[in-house]
């Protein structure tokens, strides 16, 4: 089995290594054989340097031919072959003197290429005037990456040594730890010769070795039990500084190439112990978190007398959400219930799961056929490209299930089919998880986190212990108390979309040829086999998409199933937790157990964000994030039982639209009659009246789906207690990652839910229910705290009865804005009166608090605006100031001055304008919304007044003109900060940067919003356009700068959140969030509302502004920009002074109630 | 109407503006836009030239962008017997109106857009109904031989594609405004417009176009005009030699009929872009992706089976089309929409 590993000089003498078995050189080189000899001499001297068993029988075989090969062809290297032609003695013997010098050196003794000429050779050359055709030069890392991660886990390191050899060639470099990666696989093979070349390529890329290759250095040696080598690396490793005792905490190994480390290490030392070194003291801690990180902990004891049932218990659950996170996709019963005959009942043909067995089992087949064929080496189809990939797919019947389960819900729900580059990429990302997942049992990743589970979730259940101890810290002790068993770090790199796409598309084509059904199966004809699925276009215009359609007959049967209490399978990332999830420690490591995430969602585009992330991280300045994003992870859900079945009703009964539960009947497609072709009047309007149809079908469909999903999930749920895993977006706000089951949506999805934990009323607790039904009601905007309590002491009848009947009774909980909400808390309430003893009735419902308009709210503090502070609570009151009957009020004294003075259309909107026509343009002001957006919504409130449209078309201009003015008067302060973050991010953004900067948690943010490009992705079935960022990352400065002042403000509003929720964790409370709705249980709203809003003034009391300023001022004054700025002159980045501040006292917030309220 | 053809017919010069300055300057139209979204022909012998290959005796004419008038002019010099004229950018009008009493009535203008003929949805001018245009002219049916009218001019350049392949599909159906007969359609094509609607099996630009053009009409070609002759020209000039602008004359067949149930004559456009959407594909593979088991028709017409959609013939697709939809066991369902 002979290999090559080519190796390129800058002069005409190509030096081939042909490694084989017994380790035979061949030289090849066609210049007169004087250099031959010179050549081959000084291999076989350097050979007897070499630490290679069977060194005699090496030299005896060594056979020295020499021609070289003068390809005069193709690559850009050549042409600096013949310009070197002239200086041919010289450059030959500076290879010899190179090679010369290599040999002194104390390094490991290898003839390998004189790497440092080479590279700088590379540099020099030019591309000789021709253009590069294919844009060679452009490599596409992330894809790169993940070919050579696939080559690796099969086993198969010459191909990943050939994909690397091939970017290298084109001039990339790669970074340290891909080097590690292919080390490590040479190592495992034991492959001395190409380890030790390879070795020599990095250091010839001025790649600097660090632990990690120096552990697989380790690891090849200890194999070879080579004791001298072993030690010689000892004492390298001191001399750069690196500790052996720290190796295996500092690098990221698996399991098997833990125990070779250590066998190799044990050899040298026998006694050898690993020492747990402490985490260094992070350098920078946010004031604002001082006070919780103030204690240094080396070892935390935690110690409980949990019994031990109650480890077992949890344990099982562990292994089911391990099970569940394994198999990818995990399986929930469909609550819908179709009332009536379903038609094909006569018994004639077979369940839907029979069929989709059948096709996993001929798909399985096919895709071991390919696998095949691609070992053999046949390059048809793609397969060169797909190739790598298509070999992960072992076992095959575990792929082949992932694949038609993921392609069943979108694709054979409706007749009209799936988009082709979306399905595609739903089926790549289904087997990266896939495959994740068993890269990480390989590495006895698995094994680990279990065996640490048990003692972390302890600590979980158990509120009162979170106040003094951190789970993060604890999860890293536990981590590092098991050195041995490899690090729970290893992870694969993510694969890009091109990636996905290509996968899924491979998989996709495959289903297209084998999947096969009875195409007469509702006709009452004979069997016709016909494929399952097609491949069809729809035009838009010009422009052809491609999509996957099922045949008619599947589709008619897979709605049958399902509307018939029929098994859908979700994705294991989109279902809820049955244990809590795992503590953040770094940026992919969090969350679920075992599924990668990302701390920060994102695509393609964030990659700049995403190192900026990681030297914060490895910094230790995320601390603070991660603690609060576990805070929010620890807080256990329920399903409310009773509210779930009167839902469950409902939905398979007719639906009601006053609920929002969309109903089963769809609504319908008009009839087409022949005659419509003679009278194209009529025809054009059915044509009109189809095409409105067919979207509202759409969309009802779509909203039934969603609905069937949401329920299904919650009855799956219904006995168990879960948790959510939280993630962030790239500004900062947390989010749930699973989106069924998570507080995060609308009124009846929050109306199911309820703490898992429950707590005694108190003294306070009835009241404070009593204050949240009367804000979900909705009525009392402007009632002080005691009005609440007495409209709802008013109305304790109706809270009785709908909390007794729900459907029958008055119905006054169908009044409120927020229903399902409202007979939740109705019926908490009616049961804790009914109880007789208020203060210690268990309570599992979460109150709100929200805050009034929290976006100004931050402006008014930002910029101490006392005019502005008052209108949004900042400022104490007797009752809550309203914001938008404020500027209601203004607007309308502004129509009344026009319509005095003359103008018509002032006199056609005086009387009208209400708080509703003017709060949503309020809302979305802070927001950046332009005079075109709001225009558009005041129009459409306008418009269902009832007014006309001419009316509505010049009165939305008019109003829109007096509200933005209006809102400019009275916020005048947060108008003048939003222009200064405008006209800075328009300037950042035209010198060619993203805009960037720290929030004060020391979360750094990257806006990347930029010009995307569509490439297409040759895949069997067709090109697949995707949207991918442009290579030169141009800033898009439109969205750069309309985004960034909102971005600000909610990066600022996430980090009060946050704080928030940390110190409410360390009293012990249970805290969750929606964005700026705090949630806690009824007895600690009191509490809650102290903390938030000593946080708020703690936020505010940093020098925010100052930062940002100085921030920008560092990484971007005095670039130029490609144009100046309107109104101006400059073309270089300048930032002017912060608006003034005013007068505003923060501390007075401590005091307003109605902030949140 | 039959006493005017031996009075002598005046003649109809033109007041001269063959300069784009006068045209700006006459009609104000913008003086940068050099690359407009329409030709306008300006020189009158080209349009005499132009307008005796086409035969206009006697007949009506609609003109769809007359621009300046100078080929309506043209036309009326060669006794076309009415002249309804579809002008698009309002600035022509009045002057298109004073041709329109100085001829008497010949001449009609309507303020329209040959582009927004039969749009769905409420029809505010310029979209115009045929309904409208074809107002008081008696049906004929289609397989007489007398053509109803003529439709001439310059093609509308922005939305050239689609105007056509609407005009086509209404040609297919005889709805629209071919709803009271046959009506000769005789434009000015740009260079590589004309290319792909006279391209053959074989040729790199035959497609769709191409396919329906061949299938429903006979089609020549009458004239080629260089550009230079027509107004507005880029900046930067043609290259060398100047593409050309092309006369073609399509004349719907006489015997044309698509024997299939009416109900699917609206699918087999549809059915057309599906088959022909991938030129590599086999024709096999496209038809089976629309309804399995379909693909014993390509035999029965006598087609190898891995003959591609660019080799087959109008005349071959149209057998195709029928076969298909007569068939009993063909599936129509991703043909709706």
């Amino acid at each position: 089995m002979a290999q090559i590993v080519t190796v390129r000089s800058a002069n005409p003498v190509k030096i081939y290594f042909s490694c084989s078995k017994h380790y035979l050189f061949y030289l090849n080189q066609c210049k007169g054989t004087t250099q031959c000899t010179k050549l081959a001499n000084y291999v076989s001297l350097s050979a007897v340097q070499w630490s290679i068993p069977n060194r005699t029988k090496f030299l005896s075989q060594t056979n020295i031919a020499a021609n070289v090969h003068h390809r005069r062809s193709k690559t850009h290297l050549h042409a600096s072959k013949t310009r070197n032609h002239s200086n041919d003695e010289a450059s030959v013997s500076k290879s010899l003197a190179v090679l010369e010098h290599l040999n002194g050196s104390e390094d490991l003794e290898l003839f390998s290429e004189n790497g440092t000429g080479e590279t700088k050779v590379l540099t020099e050359v030019k591309k000789d005037g021709r253009s590069q055709r294919r844009n060679d030069s452009f490599v596409d890392e992330a894809a790169r990456l993940a070919e050579i991660d696939a080559y690796l886990f099969c086993g198969n390191v010459d191909g990943a040594i050939q994909v690397f050899n091939r970017c290298r060639r084109k001039g990339h470099k790669f970074h340290v730890l891909t080097f590690n990666t292919i080390l490590h696989g040479l190592a495992a093979k034991k492959r001395v010769i190409d380890f030790q070349v390879f070795y020599h390529n990095m250091g010839g890329d001025n790649v600097m070795a660090n632990v990690q290759t120096y552990a697989a250095v380790l690891e090849l040696y200890g194999q070879l039990k080579d004791v001298k080598m072993i030690q010689d690396t000892c004492v390298k490793m001191n001399s750069q500084g690196y500790d052996l005792k720290h190796i295996f905490q500092k690098s990221i190994l698996t399991k098997e190439q833990t125990t070779r480390v250590l066998e190799a290490i044990r050899l040298v030392y026998p006694n050898y112990k690993v020492e747990i070194c402490k985490d260094p003291q992070p350098t920078s801690i946010s004031p604002l978190v001082q006070s919780l990180y103030k204690e240094d902990k080396t070892n935390i004891k935690y110690s409980t007398n949990t019994p031990k049932s109650f480890v077992q218990d949890v344990m099982k659950s562990f292994e089911e959400q391990l099970e569940q996170e394994r198999a990818a996709f995990g399986t929930i019963k469909s609550v819908e219930r179709k009332r009536g005959e379903p038609r094909s009942s006569e018994g004639v043909c077979k369940s839907f799961p029979e069929i989709q067995s059948g096709w996993k089992d001929r798909l399985t087949g096919s895709i071991q056929r390919e696998i095949e064929l691609v070992m053999a080496g046949n390059k048809a189809n793609k397969r060169s490209k797909t190739g790598p990939f298509t070999r992960l797919l072992v076992p095959c019947h575990e792929y082949a299930d992932l694949a038609v389960e993921a392609i069943t819900g979108p694709v054979c729900s409706q007749s009209y089919g799936a988009p082709l580059n979306h399905l595609c990429w739903l089926v790549g990302t289904q087997v990266y998880n896939r495959y994740a997942v068993k890269h990480k049992e390989k590495s006895g990743v698995v094994d680990k986190i279990r065996s640490m589970y048990g003692q972390f979730a302890e600590l979980a259940y158990d509120h009162e212990a979170c106040k003094t101890i951190n789970p993060r810290e604890l999860w890293f002790q536990l981590e590092r108390s098991m050195p041995y068993e490899g690090s729970i770090y290893c992870d694969v790199p993510p694969w890009p979309t091109s990636v996905r796409v290509l996968v899924g598309c491979t998989l996709i084509d495959m289903m297209i040829r084998e999947c096969k059904i009875d195409g007469n199966m509702f006709n009452h004809k004979g069997e016709k086999i016909a494929p399952a699925f097609f491949h069809t276009y729809e035009h838009e215009h010009t422009t052809a998409s491609g999509y996957i359609k099922a045949h008619p007959a599947v589709v008619q049967l897979y709605q049958e199933y399902v509307s018939n209490c029929g098994d859908i399978s979700l994705p294991a990332s989109k279902l809820p937790m049955l244990v809590p999830p795992r503590p953040w420690t770094s940026i992919t490591n969090g969350g679920h157990l075992l599924l990668s995430v990302q701390l920060t969602r994102g695509h393609d585009k964030t990659a700049e964000n995403l190192s900026a992330l990681e030297e914060a991280c490895k910094a230790s300045k995320l601390n603070a994030i991660f603690d609060s994003l576990n805070c929010l992870g620890l807080c256990g859900w329920k399903v409310n039982g009773k509210i779930l079945d009167i839902m469950i009703d409902i939905f398979n009964d007719k639906g009601s639209e006053l609920l929002e539960i969309p109903g089963p009947e769809l609504p319908k497609l008009p009839e087409f009659t022949p005659e419509l072709i003679d009278h194209p009047k009529l025809y054009t309007a059915f044509l009109k009246e189809k095409s409105n149809a067919k979207k509202e079908i759409h969309e009802a469909h779509a909203l039934r789906m969603a609905m069937v999903y949401h329920l299904s999930v919650a009855n799956h749920f219904r006995e168990k207690t879960f948790w959510m895993p939280c993630n962030l977006d790239f500004r900062g706000r947390a989010y749930p990652i699973p989106p069924y089951g998570s507080h995060v949506g609308d009124d009846s999805t929050r109306g199911v839910l309820r703490f898992a934990r429950g707590k005694p009323l108190g003294p306070e607790g009835l009241d404070w229910l009593k204050v949240h039904l009367v804000n979900l009601h909705g009525q009392l905007k402007k009632a002080s705290l005691q009005e609440r309590v007495e409209f709802a002491d008013e109305h304790l009848d109706e809270i009785h009865d709908s909390a007794d009947n729900p459907l029958t009774g008055k119905l006054w909980w169908q009044t409120a804005d927020e229903k399902w909400q409202m007979l939740a808390t109705c019926m908490e309430i009616s049961n804790a009166i009914r109880s007789g003893d208020p203060e210690n009735f268990i309570s599992h419902l979460p109150v709100h608090q929200d805050g009034s308009c929290n976006g100004l709210q931050h402006y008014a503090a930002l910029g101490r605006d006392k005019y502005g502070g008052r209108q949004v609570n900042v400022l104490p009151s007797d009752r809550p100031e309203d914001v938008y009957s404020e500027v209601a009020k203004l607007v309308e004294k502004m129509c009344e001055r026009d319509a005095a003075n003359g103008e018509e259309i002032a006199q056609h909107l005086v009387g009208k304008v209400s708080r509703k026509v003017v709060k949503q343009t309020v809302m979305t002001l802070v927001y950046g919304v332009t005079f075109i957006g709001g225009r558009k919504q005041i129009s459409g409130q306008l418009d269902s007044l009832g007014l006309s449209p001419s009316v509505v078309w010049e009165g939305s201009s008019y109003l829109t003109r007096n509200v933005f003015a209006s809102i400019r008067e009275m916020f005048h302060a947060a108008k003048d900060i939003q222009d200064w973050f405008t006209s800075a991010a328009a300037q950042i953004a035209l010198s060619g940067h993203f805009v960037e900067w720290v929030t004060p948690l020391n979360l750094p943010v990257t806006q990347s919003y930029q010009r995307m490009i569509k490439r297409e992705v040759s895949t069997p079935l067709q090109l697949v356009k995707i949207r991918v960022p442009a290579r030169e990352m141009v800033p898009n400065v439109v969205k750069q700068k309309g985004g960034f002042p909102p971005n600000f403000i909610h990066s600022l509003d996430s980090c009060h959140m946050m704080l928030t929720a940390l110190y409410c964790q360390k009293h012990g409370l249970t805290f969750t969030s929606v964005h700026d709705s705090f949630w806690t249980h009824a007895c600690d709203v009191d509490t809650m509302n102290k903390i938030c809003r000593e946080q708020f003034v703690s936020l505010h009391s940093q020098p925010i502004l100052e930062d940002l300023r100085n921030h920008f001022l560092k990484k971007f004054e005095n670039k130029r920009m490609r144009q100046p700025l309107r109104n101006s002159k400059r073309v270089d980045v300048h930032f002017g002074p912060l608006p003034e501040r005013g007068s505003l006292d923060l501390n007075e917030v401590l005091k307003s109630t109605y902030f949140f309220s | 109407m039959a006493s005017r053809v031996s009075t002598k017919l005046p003649t109809y010069k033109i007041h001269c503006c063959p300069n784009r300055t006068h045209l700006v300057e006459k009609f104000r139209l913008y003086p940068h836009q050099t690359k407009a979204k329409q030709r306008y022909l300006l020189n009158f012998d080209v349009a005499t030239q132009i307008a005796s290959k086409l035969d206009v005796a006697n007949s009506l004419v609609y003109e769809c962008n007359p621009g300046a008038g100078v080929l309506t002019r043209a036309l009326l010099n060669h006794g076309a017997r009415r002249i309804v004229g579809l002008e698009h950018n309002r600035k022509f009008l009045p002057y298109l109106r004073e041709l329109e009493l100085e001829s008497h009535g010949r001449f009609k203008v309507e303020y329209a857009d040959i582009g927004k003929l039969d749009v769905a949805g409420p029809g505010t001018p310029p979209a115009i109904s045929s309904h409208k245009l074809l107002e008081g002219i008696n049906k004929v049916s289609w397989s007489h031989e007398h053509l109803v009218a003529k439709l001439i001019g310059i093609e509308k350049e922005k939305t050239a594609h689609a105007n056509f392949m609407n005009l086509l599909h209404h040609m297919l159906r005889c709805s629209g405004f071919f709803s009271h007969g046959r009506i000769e359609v005789a434009l000015l094509f740009t260079g590589d417009r004309a290319q792909k609607l006279l391209a053959q099996p074989g040729d790199s630009m035959y497609n769709r176009l191409a396919i329906l053009t061949w299938m429903l009409c006979d089609v020549r070609l009458l004239h080629m005009e260089s550009n230079l002759s027509f107004n507005p020209l880029p900046s930067m000039g043609y290259s060398d030699p100047p593409p050309q602008m092309h006369l073609i004359s399509l004349i719907p067949k006489q015997d044309f009929k698509l024997r299939v149930p009416p109900h699917c004559i609206l699918l087999v456009p549809k059915f057309l872009k599906l088959l022909t959407v991938k030129k590599s594909q086999p024709l096999a593979c496209a038809i089976e992706s629309i309804s399995p088991g379909s693909s014993i028709l390509l035999r029965e017409l006598g087609l190898p089976r891995n003959v591609k959609p660019m080799d087959l013939t109008p005349y071959q697709y149209k057998l195709l089309f029928e076969l298909f939809f007569n068939w009993e066991d063909s599936m129509l369902d991703f043909l709706i929409e």
